[in-house]
């Protein structure tokens, strides 16, 4: 659920990039805000693979390697 | 020594011991197809790592990728959603790990063909991954000779620059097959990515430090986010990446489901790190050259010409690692889709040669075919043939997805979907018929998904869902 959450967040940032370029027109810490906030969300992108990584797939990778092809 | 004389020696080197580890593979390889295109389906987590960073970061990201954030910006950051790929290779790669190493698949179009009980369906999804593979390998071959020029000064110009490149890439991929590529890949993609780390750290330097870059990013107008639907696009047109053949091809030469997986989720971090250098290189160069340069392909050559020459000779070594390493995997992924795929159909039995030796020749002969088109696309746009190629993939979303999660596609579906999918591209891309200013890959997924769902509906027929579902383990 936590990383489904983590894609969720990222896909939040980046598809409501034009809604906030509109809203926030400044700029803070002398950088563009939208590009900073564009970085993180990457933090929440690759927190939700490790998590969906860690829970899903390498169960069925332990799976697959158990049984002699 | 003169800057160009230590360049060529730094290549001449760099080449020699490309060719050593070359003759290395070569005494480790045996003489079947199978070692030839897949190293006997026992690569490691490092090596396959390596060789996958390698085959995904190509010139494209190297020379193309700081030279469109220096043209272009802001709006060229669409190069970060690669990193979101994990996502979706994940549970695709390890099914096609599942099933490849089953059924000792070569090339992606055999599981197709196989899954939809079509010999027609593996024909023309062969066809459609050779089609995305050339304009890509081309790419790869022009930014070689471009980088060459630039760095060179013209003593080695473009023409001879892809000359050496494609020489180099024959020497070794002709003896050591995919063990060569997945050994040189390694090498090559650990050097480029060190090189790219320093050229970071020197360009922030030659700016005048953090804050100075920071500043004059920010107040340039290429900092802005002018988010158009064309953004959108490439968010979606990315998802056919790992549909390219060699990239499926990783899946199968894994030596066990846990290595490809653990291999897929570092990918995504090691893009993220990469493509972030690749963004500072190209927005410092904002302040390098703020009135511009006339070819904005040679920025990378530009900063190191300008602030260390010699250190250029390296960065020309990176983009030459860069790009030989992605061309050889395209190449041998060329290769086996026309010996697996493609030779029963147009030779039959009429061929006295061993398959093995067929392998090689047609590996070979694609090379010289790729390096005649790049020597006539000098002036082409590298990004351009590096998105044609990919997007042209994005007909496989239906039929691949299909096989896995929907129990009612169908052949007709499968095969009319791919078709009008890839026709649509085409039209798309090279006439004015469709006016709507979308991107090919937008018009192929629309169609090909509304034709597989229509036709399979229509014209059902069996498949080998269930037998693929029990393999996997999900029923």
């Amino acid at each position: 659920m936590i990383a489904i959450l983590c894609f969720c967040i990222y896909f939040f940032v980046i598809i409501t990039i034009p809604l906030r370029v509109i809203i926030i027109d400044s700029l803070i810490f002398n950088f563009p805000l939208d590009v900073l906030i564009f970085f993180i969300s990457h933090i929440f992108l690759l927190l939700g693979i490790h998590l969906r990584f860690k829970n899903r797939y390498l169960y069925f990778a332990d799976l697959y390697d158990k049984e002699d092809l | 020594m003169s800057v160009v004389n230590f360049t060529i020696l730094i290549l001449v080197v760099y080449l020699v011991g490309l060719k050593l580890v070359s003759i290395l593979a070569h005494k480790k390889s045996e003489k079947n197809t199978s070692d030839y295109f897949l190293a006997s389906r026992n690569v490691g987590l490092f090596l396959l790592l390596a060789t996958t960073v390698a085959s995904v970061f190509s010139t494209a990201t190297v020379v193309a990728g700081p030279a469109n954030f220096y043209g272009k910006g802001t709006d060229y950051l669409w190069y970060f959603f690669l990193v979101m790929l994990p996502i979706v290779m994940m549970p695709f790669m390890l099914k096609f790990y599942r099933i490849g190493s089953l059924k000792r698949f070569v090339t992606p179009a055999q599981m197709l063909g196989d899954f939809y009980n079509s010999k027609s369906i593996q024909v023309v999804a062969a066809i459609v991954g050779l089609v995305s593979l050339i304009p890509y390998a081309v790419a790869q071959l022009v930014a070689v000779g471009k980088t060459f020029d630039s760095l060179t000064a013209g003593v080695i110009n473009y023409e001879f620059g892809v000359t050496i490149a494609a020489i180099g890439i024959g020497m070794y991929l002709f003896f050591g097959g995919s063990r060569a590529v997945i050994w040189t890949d390694a090498i090559q993609g650990v050097l480029f990515s060190i090189l790219l780390v320093i050229s970071a750290f020197l360009t922030i330097k030659w700016v005048g430090g953090l804050e100075v870059f920071a500043s004059v990013y920010a107040n340039s107008p290429k900092s802005e986010f002018n988010v158009s639907f064309r953004f959108y696009e490439y968010l979606i047109s990315w998802f056919s990446f790992f549909f390219l053949p060699y990239i499926w091809q990783r899946a199968y030469m894994a030596k066990s489901a846990k290595t490809l997986t653990i291999n897929i989720a570092l990918f995504g971090v090691i893009v993220f790190v990469l493509f972030f250098i690749v963004w500072i290189i190209g927005t410092a160069s904002l302040s390098i050259f703020p009135d511009g340069i006339s070819d904005v392909d040679n920025v990378l050559g530009a900063i190191f010409a300008k602030h260390a020459p010699y250190f250029g000779a390296f960065v020309l070594v990176a983009a030459f690692a860069a790009g030989m390493s992605t061309v050889d995997s395209q190449l041998l992924s060329t290769g086996s889709i026309i010996s697996k795929d493609l030779k029963d159909v147009f030779f039959k039995d009429k061929l006295k040669i061993s398959e093995f030796s067929f392998a090689r020749l047609v590996t070979i002969l694609t090379l010289v075919f790729i390096y005649f088109l790049s020597i006539g696309l000098k002036s082409a746009s590298i990004i351009d043939l590096v998105v044609l190629g990919i997007s042209f993939c994005i007909v496989f979303v239906p039929v691949v997805s299909g096989m896995f999660y929907w129990k009612r596609s169908s052949k007709a579906g499968a095969l009319i979907s791919l078709l009008f999918g890839a026709l649509s591209f085409l039209i798309n891309q090279f006439t004015d018929i469709i006016t709507y200013d979308l991107l090919s890959s937008t018009v192929a997924l629309v169609v090909s998904v509304i034709s597989f769902i229509v036709f399979s509906l229509i014209f059902p027929s069996s498949t080998k869902y269930d037998e693929y579902q029990k393999i996997l383990k999900r029923s």
